[in-house]
């Protein structure tokens, strides 16, 4: 994952995580290639990686399947914790269930 | 638990996937009965225009993306003075959308317990 977007996020969902609130994600667009796995960058954080351990402490994760299928991934494709979802379905429960929403993108 | 969400379209169609996905968060949360707002903002107020051809670039509507919108009663809001810095008239835009002055659209932002940018 080249972009630094992903790991603000993951950070970001950490630091929350660390202070006691319960956390959800959710990836969309370009955000769902963080999920993918089997990532090896050379110069930069696996944010795969990164994600996989917060999934582990209870981070919910859930990308857009469709955005997901449109950059040639198939289910089976993303790391352990995460869930190839749907906006309807995911997301909106997500929302739902929050009390503040934070958008991390270009 | 948030009860409604206001969606910002701040990004031009077609070169740009955002517009449209904006779109399409805002029909997933209206169809699921939560009050969702659109507000067409910045370089997202291109997405008003209607005389798009999104066919000419093998691309989804963003017009129709928008309508389908209004089945769910969710209103879309363009902002005027983007309009206007656009040099875009609003005889140029297609039908349902509320042009609103920026001091309404920060009323908005006011009136929607989450927000979300594209």
């Amino acid at each position: 994952m080249m972009a630094m977007d992903a790991n603000v996020a993951t950070k970001l969902a950490k630091a929350a995580l660390d202070k006691g609130y319960k956390v959800h994600m959710f990836g969309y667009g370009e955000g769902v290639t963080a999920v993918k796995k089997g990532q090896k960058p050379k110069r930069f954080p696996n944010v795969g990686d990164e994600l996989e351990q917060i999934a582990k402490l209870g981070v919910t994760q859930a990308v857009c399947e469709t955005c997901f299928a449109a950059r040639g991934f198939e289910r089976g494709e993303e790391i352990s914790g995460a869930k190839v979802g749907s906006l309807t379905n995911d997301l909106f429960k997500f929302v739902s269930e929050s009390d503040r929403l934070v958008t991390i993108a270009r | 638990m948030a009860n409604s969400i206001l969606v910002l379209i701040t990004k031009p169609p077609y070169g740009l996937e955002e517009a449209f996905a904006g779109l399409r968060l805002a029909l997933a949360m209206g169809v699921n009965g939560m009050k969702t707002s659109v507000l067409m903002m910045e370089d997202g107020v291109f997405n008003a225009v209607g005389t798009q051809k999104p066919e000419a670039v093998k691309m989804p509507s963003n017009i129709e993306a928008t309508k389908e919108l209004y089945d769910f009663e969710v209103p879309v809001y363009v902002v005027k003075e983007d309009l206007a810095a656009r040099g875009i008239q609003e005889s140029r835009l297609f039908e349902g959308l509320k042009v609103v002055p920026m001091a309404n659209a920060r009323e908005l932002l006011k009136e929607h317990e989450v927000v979300t940018t594209f």
